[in-house]
């Protein structure tokens, strides 16, 4: 087991440094940039100038890369251009509240997508497959942000039963907390829900009707038992390959999701430092939502090993 | 033989792409909607009944209206024209992000799936390093480093649709390079770039044209996001998801505002997907579609009267039974045409023909289990004197596994892989028996002993992957009689195995016919096994049973014209002169 782990963390290396210094490359672009975003626009050329030196981004770029990923290394992504605070202290405040947000709608999408998915095969072609089917594709080409419009409109407005926006920390109270998480995450979750039960569906199908859950039926398994541990397992392992597909979906979603919804996550920090040309925490920001993600691909890939014999090493 | 004129009448009957597409109704939705959205993208100026720009303050968030139709916005701007008008910028973004990604992935998917090495490797981890940035994250950098403006952000957004188009091509050429007909273009001398294109890329296309429907789909939503997020077109403009940014601010005081961007984004991506759901299949009915067989005209069954092996009563009676499909034109269309055969205790009954000839059809009706939409449409089966023709479902649930066991062709198929094997095969034991999962073992363990699988207790806890294919099928056979039931169907159980192991495992049935008792119904197209294995024989054609008759009679004098050509085929196959 240790073995497929540490195999699997060594193949996610050079695609982190790359990812790395391909995001290093492109904010290079524009050297003259960062001191403009912090002079603003009336800067002149000689003021510029200066102040690249004063920072030093004057030095030849493999040496500025060099010292970037060491600083970063050690959890550094130096200090925003604009507020001047910490970017490692900023991202470790706003990252968790983003994650809460796209792990909710996983949870979501997981929980309402699969009993969907499966529902929908077990009933193939009748009207409640047809109905479901339907329903998914709707919702698959609904953009999420629509969505998370139309929910604001039923339930908070109309209804009131949730807040429309605004976020609270835990500290203020657990209730409170979640309560404000409840849209934003349906918002970003019935799309994935979408996505996974129609996976869901089709791997189910392909289960039940396999040469295995005849050979089971024929021996007198009984229908309820083939399907729960049978095809279910089976039909599991694309979904879960599908599930780590979304995760980037997902982060997407959340950074406009966190608009509507005023979350102070990762998104409205990246549309913040868009508008003002924050280079170091763009920088940071990149290179830490591919790493989330990468490591969100790796514990798939373990996921994986643990349910098929195949991989797993005895 | 008359099979070359058929398949070639076949393929003259079958409809080209174009009608299978066509045929489709939710494609010709689909399709009909992306049409007329490029007619109003391009004639907006022409069709939107108003200036998408002009403001009236007398007329801000008003409904629907003889004068706008889909009412006005916060500026009091006709919601109408404006969709109209951002039907072309959603297609300006599709076509700026689909159309480089094409003309740069799909080349450079062929040339790196072509020459490997290190090219590929190279590529293919820039690939995931694309893949570990969000797309969209992808655009907010582009942007924050060249402007603002959708073109920026769609050239973003193409670098990772060429990715996809570069991985998708790449994997085609992966599987066509190690195809004979590229081999074959090589040693003629064919440059590398007519061979790429000209050879491998059409076997790419429909894959190409189904992923770029889908991607036009995810660019209009990314379109849309960005422009919600003030970061796509100028503040201002008509984009559908600028639009959807008026309506959050104002969507309290009018909520309808939001429906009409959203409906036509979702519409539009809807029918993006639709069009490459329905590429797939057109795509796909390609291969599926086999050329439909001709039914030859009936020839009498040569020995009608039921032969019967023994005085005791016989363990299986199957009488004039019919299993049918519903035809394409109405009606049904049996493929088991009245078969009547018996099997009496202890006796290996052999069925053979060739492959569509029903036999397999007909094991299917005897264990309840024939395929959805064909049915049993007439005839009786016995099974120890019980009738099973009408029997309910969970009646039938009871004499699986316990009455009658099947071993089928493919061990390696008909085992979950992530299940291990002990668990399989005592599923219909704990069923039927009520045993305990630790007493079913160990009956499991008995019986995989028995059948020649060494270490049994211990090969119980293991996976099918870790068997090989005779192992696992001697422990599908262990599995079907774990019941000790008095009828084994063994469906084909020796094709999917080398020669050697074949001969084991039907010496293996022999035997255990021998210490068991049970009767065996054997199912098989191979003359040579068949006449070995078999007390009695029957052949099937086209559904029917043409030949019935004791095994070593119907070898050395048979009646029907067919059997002896199978017969003549069998000897043609086996004598050198014939090769």
């Amino acid at each position: 087991m240790w073995k497929l782990v540490l195999s699997r963390i060594i193949a996610a290396v050079p695609v982190v440094i790359l990812v790395a210094l391909v995001t290093f490359t492109l904010f290079r672009f524009v050297p003259v940039q960062a001191p403009a975003a912090i002079l603003g626009d009336g800067a002149t050329p000689e003021a510029v100038a200066r102040l690249q030196q004063e920072m030093g981004l004057d030095r030849p770029s493999i040496v500025l890369f060099a010292e970037w990923v060491g600083n970063a290394l050690r959890g550094d992504f130096g200090r925003s251009y604009i507020t001047g605070l910490e970017v490692s202290a900023e991202i470790a405040h706003r990252l968790p509240i983003t994650m809460t947000l796209a792990l909710g709608g996983m949870a979501i999408a997981v929980l309402l997508g699969v009993p969907i998915g499966v529902t929908a095969a077990l009933k193939r072609n009748s009207l409640i497959d047809r109905a479901l089917t339907g329903m998914v594709s709707v919702l698959l080409a609904m953009p999420g942000f629509w969505l998370a419009l139309l929910l604001v409109l039923l339930f908070a407005v109309e209804l009131r039963w949730l807040p429309a926006a605004g976020y609270n920390p835990p500290s203020a109270g657990v209730l409170l907390w979640a309560r404000g998480f409840v849209l934003p995450c349906l918002a970003l979750g019935l799309g994935a829900t979408a996505s996974i039960a129609r996976h869901t569906r089709s791997s189910m199908i392909q289960q039940i009707d396999s040469q295995y859950a005849r050979a089971l039926t024929a021996r007198g398994c009984p229908r309820r038992r083939l399907i729960l541990r049978y095809c279910l397992k089976n039909a599991m392992m694309p979904v879960l390959a599908v599930i780590g597909m979304l995760t980037a979906l997902m982060l997407s979603g959340a950074f406009v999701i966190e608009r509507i919804f005023s979350v102070p996550g990762i998104g409205s920090l990246i549309l913040d430092s868009i508008n003002r040309g924050d280079v170091p925490v763009l920088q940071a920001v990149v290179v830490v939502v591919a790493l989330f993600i990468i490591t969100v691909n790796l514990l798939v890939d373990i996921g994986y090993g643990l349910l098929d014999p195949k991989v797993r090493p005895e | 033989m008359s099979t070359v004129s058929d398949l070639s009448s076949a393929a003259e009957q079958r409809p080209g792409f174009l009608a299978r597409l066509l045929s489709q109704p939710a494609t010709v939705l689909a399709l009909s909607w992306v049409l007329l959205l490029v007619v109003v993208a391009i004639f907006a100026a022409w069709l939107a009944p108003h200036d998408p720009n002009a403001s009236s303050v007398m007329r801000r968030l008003q409904g629907m209206s003889a004068r706008n139709w889909l009412g006005t916005d916060d500026l009091g701007r006709d919601l109408l024209s404006r969709a109209m008008w951002g039907a072309r910028v959603a297609l300006l973004a599709v076509a700026q992000s689909v159309g480089p990604a094409l003309l740069v992935g799909v080349p450079l998917g062929l040339f790196v799936g072509y020459r490997s090495g290190w090219w590929d490797r190279i590529v293919m981890r820039l690939v995931e390093v694309e893949q570990a940035i969000p797309m969209l994250l992808f655009a907010f950098t582009f942007i924050a480093i060249f402007g603002r403006g959708l073109s920026i952000a769609m050239l973003a957004i193409s670098i990772g649709f060429s990715m996809s188009f570069l991985r998708l091509t790449r994997a085609v050429v992966l599987a066509e390079r190690s195809k004979a007909y590229v081999a074959a273009a090589e040693v003629q001398g064919y440059s590398t770039f007519r061979i790429l294109f000209r050879h491998i890329l059409p076997n790419a296309v429909g894959p190409i044209a189904v992923q770029t429907s889908i991607l036009s789909g995810v660019a209009i939503l990314l379109e849309s996001m960005l422009s919600f997020l003030g970061l796509g077109v100028d503040t201002g403009s008509p984009s559908w998801g600028a639009m959807l940014d008026d309506a959050r601010r104002f969507q309290i005081q009018q909520p309808a505002l939001s429906l009409v961007p959203g409906v036509a984004i979702t519409l539009t991506v809807l029918a993006f997907n639709l069009l490459g759901d329905g590429f797939r299949d057109a795509f796909n009915s390609d291969l599926v579609r086999a050329p439909r067989r001709k039914v030859a005209p009936p020839v009498a069954a040569a020995t009608i009267a039921p032969v019967t092996a023994t005085d005791t009563p016989p363990v299986l009676a199957v009488s004039g039974l019919t299993v049918g499909f519903p035809g394409l034109a109405g009606g049904t269309r049996p493929v088991v045409k009245g078969v009547n055969f018996e099997i009496g205790a202890g006796e290996i009954y052999g069925l053979v023909g060739e492959s569509g000839s029903g036999k397999s059809m007909a094991t299917s009706a005897i264990l309840g289990q024939v395929p959805k939409p064909g049915r049993i449409t007439g005839g009786s089966i016995r099974l120890n004197g019980r009738e099973l023709v009408g029997l309910p479902e969970t009646a039938m649930r009871s004499i699986r596994g316990r009455e009658v066991g099947v071993v089928f062709q493919d061990p390696m198929m008909a085992l979950s892989p992530v299940h291990r094997i002990g668990d399989q095969m005592i599923e219909g034991l704990v069923y039927h028996e009520g045993l305990s999962r630790c007493a079913a073992l160990d009956r499991a363990a008995e019986l995989l002993d028995l059948v020649g699988v060494h270490d049994a207790r211990n090969r119980l806890g293991d996976y099918p992957h870790q068997f090989s294919g005779g192992m696992a099928q001697r422990a599908m056979i262990a599995a079907a009689l774990i019941c000790r039931p008095r009828l084994l169907i063994a469906d084909e159980p020796t094709t999917a195995l080398d020669a050697t192991v074949q001969k084991q495992v039907l010496e293996l049935l022999l035997r255990l016919r021998d210490d068991m008792g049970m009767s065996v119904l054997f199912i098989s197209h191979d003359l040579a096994v068949v006449a070995q294995l078999c007390d009695r024989v029957g052949v099937m054609q086209y559904g029917e049973l043409v030949e019935t008759g004791r095994a070593t009679d119907l070898f050395a004098a048979p009646a029907h014209p067919y059997t002896r050509q199978l017969i003549r085929a069998r000897e043609q196959l086996d004598s050198p002169e014939a090769l």
